[in-house]
């Protein structure tokens, strides 16, 4: 189908953006990338008069990297992402995930914003950001912004916990920890993935002291779960085999999952449980 | 085929004929973006269509209102049943079962019920939404179990009407939902079957899938009253046109089809598709309209038969085979499209080339309530090779027996009787498995999780044998060859260059291969079944012949040497050893100017009985591939590592583009085996229309090494012994995948191989241990 006609606004600023967004109400919807958005139009399943391009504020396009962490722009694209030199330094597992994602075609114009934005189940960076303790920086109608976590940011399929005329400006994300890592992995059948798993973990002494396990691409949304990480922490190398299969049984026995056409619960419970040791197991053995 | 044997070739025969690998002719326009598609193309007047289409799989129209659609800006004609009365609506080149439009019953979601043309398509797709449609809803087959079981929602009721192209000789009338039924019998079953010690019993199924060629079907019609003109990306011009002509009540030659390029087709393009749509809601704007399909509406314009299959063979403890017993139950999706033909070929390729005390084949072709099937690559040979060639595995497996050892025990040798009536064996099977083997290292030690697996198979190929060609020398010498083989980016204008090239010792760079004008081209049966090369190519080679034997006359009478047999052709020149003219002396001689031209026709007609499939094929196509695969015990996740295949193709007329059909085919043979899966819904919904949930392979599917081996032993009908190629692999590599798979120990019945359904095998199999 052609896309129906629409009218593009191009936005100065966060400000300006929001601006539109509410003046604007449901005939409108930020457009960044595209990937997600023109999709939806050309399937028919929303019809929109105003599309405002956010890909032109200064403020969403920048990555900086300081004491306080890492923030980048939620205009920021994947390609943008691959290509700095500094991240890929810092955080080369978060870079080596974002250039797994898509096709090049896709990552070039992709954005990290607009992929949590759209929430949709299958996210990558999503899971990533679950593990690693990511952060969102949210920017309102009232001109304030909140910092908020990506735990809880996705409530359901489709649904960023956030207001229509709400707009995500940068996510953050803490810089690299000496004796921490952070793991992930995916399995990819079709363009998106079937399971996302990222696990951060970090020892002292031969004993895992933090973990934090996010399983996400195979459920509603990301998740993860309190006691799976406490059942890894404390784990030496001797608890190693029978803790992560302790973990891995709560994680599929924990998440809520259906079947569709990506696979049966069964199997689906299956991957939880194998990818959740597999990646799990690289983490804790990296850094124990 | 490695570098060093292309670069020996191209010092033997002359650069740019038969045997050299020669540069696509329509390359440099495809790459710069010249080359005009049927989506590309605007016809003066122009409008733009949009298609209607059955929101439900089964119903009887209780209303269809587009009174608001004809009032909308821009609305030039909606066409609707009611606008057929005058014509007898139904098509099908093998069963006319097919109305142009819905008439007061649909009976799959997507079917046209009606079009609307107007002047932009944005005014075309406002106005298709302002029809209002009701149905009284019918139950639902949406698929084959279904669509057989008693008390089955019946699809089509009243007399089979046969179609003018099935090849099928009488076509039976219908019995509940199975529109057509092919048996084939040899020996007694009953009486040897007891002889079989070894006995392999399964079920089977092979899924739905879509041809999914870049480009989707697309047409251009005009209707003037007397003549119907179309600009159509069809890969069979001259049926269509027939076709049109009865429809449409015109005499053939009034219809006039244009065909270029087509970017890909696979089958999807063959025979007649969205034609008789167009030319009807062109008849009703009296301008001409365009219809291009989205990919979604291609996907159900056409697709794969899925497949059931029950086959049990039997061999001796030994491994000598015994019999064979199949039954075949064809999904052809609401309207029979290629279904019969499809059918009586996977009938055909059922048995295998082994050496059977017995054989009975069943097959069956069903109507459900899911979008028409027709031609795919390979038809047929793909749905039944990995069927049959994993049961002789298991027997080689059960009687302790190398598979490659199986083969060369059982298979049929050249000359032997593969059909009875048909064409007896003329290839070299054996050798052609051992090359293949070979190539995967077959004796090798295997890494853990790893298996390997070769499958042979034959494919009936060569369609009618019915082409004509016309080539014509002009007073420069330069060559143009009419021939009506449609492009579709199998390279076939290039091959029809080089044998024309071959034959008048013509440089390549003065041939031209023009699209299809049926106005001008003469007739060809149709593009397919791997036989333009073999068929068509013979019809140029007759063609530049003439040409050839003009050449000589009138050289001959300038020379005063009435023997033409003491002259020759050698680089745009006939000489005699002695005296010598160029081409364009010689026909500056003949006419008594610099003008003129010679024409030649050549024809290929079937040669000795009618040409049926019966007595046919024209030559077996050799199915021959091997295949190393990984499994991931922990996922079911399988890894293509090498293939290997054989193009048995006589002689390599181009062995570049000899490689890439089998490059390709092997490709598609991955995807039909590993992804490819059109679901339904039981309400006959297809749930997966897109390529974000329709998984095709991609270049990241490639396996580590492919490797195609070109035999020529000059044993093909074709030009210069040649036969075709680019079905083989697609059919053969299933299979070798599958017994790959069983090498590990992982016998698997139903495509496609997706990790879950190999996962779940492996537990099966884990349990039962
Ligand atoms: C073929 C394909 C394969 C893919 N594979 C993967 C994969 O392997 N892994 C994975 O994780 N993802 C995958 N994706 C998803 C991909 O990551 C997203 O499409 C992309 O990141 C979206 O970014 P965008 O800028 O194009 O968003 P857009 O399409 O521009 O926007 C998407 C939605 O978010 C809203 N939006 C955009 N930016 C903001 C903002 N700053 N604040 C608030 N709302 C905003 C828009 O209004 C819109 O509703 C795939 C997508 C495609 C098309």
């Amino acid at each position: 189908m052609l896309v129906p006609p629409f009218e593009m606004h191009v936005a100065k600023s966060v400000e300006d953006a929001i601006l539109l967004r509410s003046e604007f109400g449901d005939d409108a919807s930020f457009y960044c990338g595209g990937t997600e958005l023109v999709l939806v139009m050309k399937l028919g399943l929303t019809d929109l008069a105003h599309l405002i391009d956010i890909k032109h504020v200064d403020e969403l396009r920048t990555i900086s990297i300081d004491d306080s962490g890492i923030r980048i722009g939620a205009a920021v694209t994947y390609r943008e992402i691959e290509n700095n030199p500094l991240l890929a330094a810092d955080r080369p597992e978060f870079v080596s995930m974002i250039s797994g994602i898509a096709n090049i075609r896709v990552r070039s114009v992709g954005t990290l914003g607009g992929n949590l934005a759209f929430a949709d189940p299958s996210s990558d960076p999503a899971t990533y950001l679950l593990a690693v303790g990511g952060e969102l920086e949210i920017g309102s109608a009232d001109g304030k912004r909140r910092i908020v976590p990506m735990d809880g940011f996705h409530t359901g399929p489709y649904q960023p916990n956030m207001q229509d005329n709400e707009m995500i400006v940068s996510v953050r994300l803490p810089r690299n920890v000496t004796g921490g890592v952070v793991v992930h992995e995916r399995m990819k059948l079709k363009e998106r993935p079937n399971i996302t798993v990222a696990v951060f973990a970090s020892a002292v002494k031969g004993k895992v002291t933090q973990a934090r396990v996010a399983v996400g691409s195979v459920g509603l949304v990301p998740v993860r779960f309190d006691e799976v990480d406490a059942t890894l922490v404390g784990i030496e190398a001797s608890t190693l085999d029978e803790r992560l299969l302790r973990a891995a049984t709560i994680a599929r026995d924990s998440i809520s999952l259906f079947d569709d056409a990506n696979g049966s619960v069964e199997y689906k419970r299956h991957l939880v449980d194998h990818f959740v040791q597999k990646v799990a197991r690289k983490a804790i053995e990296a850094v124990l | 085929m490695s570098a060093s044997t292309l670069n020996e070739r191209d010092t033997t025969v002359e650069r740019g004929a038969v045997g050299t690998s020669h540069a696509r002719i329509d390359g440099p326009i495809k790459l710069s973006g010249q080359a005009q598609y049927v989506g590309d193309l605007e016809v003066p007047g122009m409008l733009y269509a949009k298609v209607f289409r059955s929101p439900i799989a089964h119903g009887r129209i209780t209303l269809l209102d587009v009174t608001a659609a004809e009032a909308m800006e821009g609305v030039v004609a909606v066409l609707v049943g009611s606008d057929l009365a005058d014509i007898d609506p139904f098509y099908g080149h093998a069963i006319r079962d097919r109305p142009i439009v819905a008439l007061d019953r649909v009976r799959f979601v997507g079917e046209p019920i009606a079009a609307v043309a107007a002047k932009t398509m944005a005014q075309a797709e406002a106005a298709a939404r302002q029809i209002i449609v009701e149905f009284d809803e019918l139950p639902v087959a949406a698929n084959l179990d279904a669509a057989l079981a008693t008390g089955a929602p019946i699809i089509h009721d009243g007399q089979t009407a046969a179609g003018f192209a099935h090849g099928l000789g009488k076509m039976p009338d219908r019995e509940g939902n199975t529109c057509y039924s092919y048996e084939l019998n040899t020996g007694d079953l009953g009486a040897v079957r007891a002889a079989g010690d070894i006995v392999i019993d399964h079920e089977y199924v092979f899924p739905a899938v879509y041809q999914y060629s870049m480009e989707t079907h697309a047409v251009i019609a005009e209707h003037t009253g007397t003549e119907i003109r179309l600009w159509a990306n069809c890969q069979h011009p001259f049926l269509v046109q027939s076709e049109i002509a009865t429809l449409f009540n015109l005499p053939i030659s009034s219809v006039r089809i244009n065909v270029q390029f087509l970017g890909g087709g696979f089958g999807s393009k063959s025979y007649t598709k969205m034609e008789p749509l167009a030319a009807a809601l062109a008849r009703k704007a009296k301008k001409p309209v365009r219809i291009v399909n989205e990919v979604s509406e291609s996907m159900v314009t056409t697709r794969r038969h899925n497949m059931k299959c029950r086959m049990v063979t039997t061999a001796r403890s030994t491994g000598e085979l015994v019999s064979r017993d199949v039954q075949i139950w064809l999904d052809t999706g609401a309207y029979a499209d290629n279904g019969p033909r499809v059918t009586a070929t996977a009938g055909d390729a059922a048995a295998g080339p082994y050496r059977w005390q017995a054989t009975q084949v069943r097959a069956h072709c069903v109507y459900t309530n899911t979008g028409p099937s027709g031609s795919y690559r390979a038809f047929g040979a793909t749905h039944v090779q990995w069927v049959g060639e994993s049961q002789i595995d298991e027997v080689a497996r059960r009687a302790g027996i190398d598979p490659l050892e199986m083969r060369r025990r059982n298979l049929l040798r050249r000359g032997e009787t593969v059909r009875v009536k048909g064409k007896p064996l003329d290839a070299d099977l054996i050798g052609d498995i051992e090359k293949v083997a070979a190539a995967l290292g077959w004796g090798d030690e295997r890494k853990p999780n790893r298996g390997r697996g070769i499958s042979v198979g034959l494919l009936a190929a060569g369609a009618h044998p019915v082409s004509m060609a016309t080539v014509r020398m002009d007073a420069a010498a330069g060559v143009s060859v009419l021939v009506g083989s449609t492009e579709m980016g199998q390279g076939t204008r290039t091959v029809m260059a080089q044998i024309a090239a071959q034959v008048l010792t013509v440089p390549m760079s003065k041939i031209s291969v023009p699209g299809t004008d049926t106005s001008f081209t003469p007739y060809d049966r149709s593009t397919g079944a791997s036989r333009s090369t073999t068929v068509a190519g013979k019809a140029v080679e007759r063609a530049a012949l003439v040409v050839r034997a003009s050449l000589l006359e009138t050289a001959g009478l300038a020379f005063g040497i009435s023997d033409t047999s003491m002259l020759r052709l050698e680089d745009g020149c006939v000489t005699d050893g002695k005296q010598s003219m160029t081409f364009s002396q010689i026909i500056t001689k003949r006419f008594g100017f610099a003008g003129g031209e010679l024409v030649g026709h050549g024809e290929v007609k079937p040669e000795g009985g009618s040409g049926s499939y019966e007595e046919g094929p024209v030559f077996w196509e050799v199915c021959i591939a091997g295949a190393e695969v990984e499994v991931d015990i922990n996922t079911g996740v399988v890894t293509i590592v090498r293939t290997s295949s054989v193009a048995d193709v006589g002689r390599a007329i181009n062995p570049a583009q000899v490689e890439r059909q089998d490059e390709g085919a092997t490709l598609q043979g991955i995807g039909n085996a590993m992804f490819e899966e059109m679901l339904y819904s039981a309400d006959g919904d297809l749930l997966n229309d897109t390529l974000l949930d329709y998984r095709i392979p991609t270049m990241l599917d490639m396996p580590e090494t492919m490797q195609c081996i070109i035999v020529e032993n000059g044993d093909g009908p074709g030009p210069f012994g040649s036969k075709g190629c680019g079905e083989g692999a697609l059919a053969a590599i299933p299979a070798a995948i599958v017994n790959a798979l069983g090498d590990i120990g992982i016998d698997m019945y139903e495509l496609p191989l997706t990790p879950e359904r190999v996962w779940k095998r492996i537990q099966q199999i884990q349990q039962t241990k």
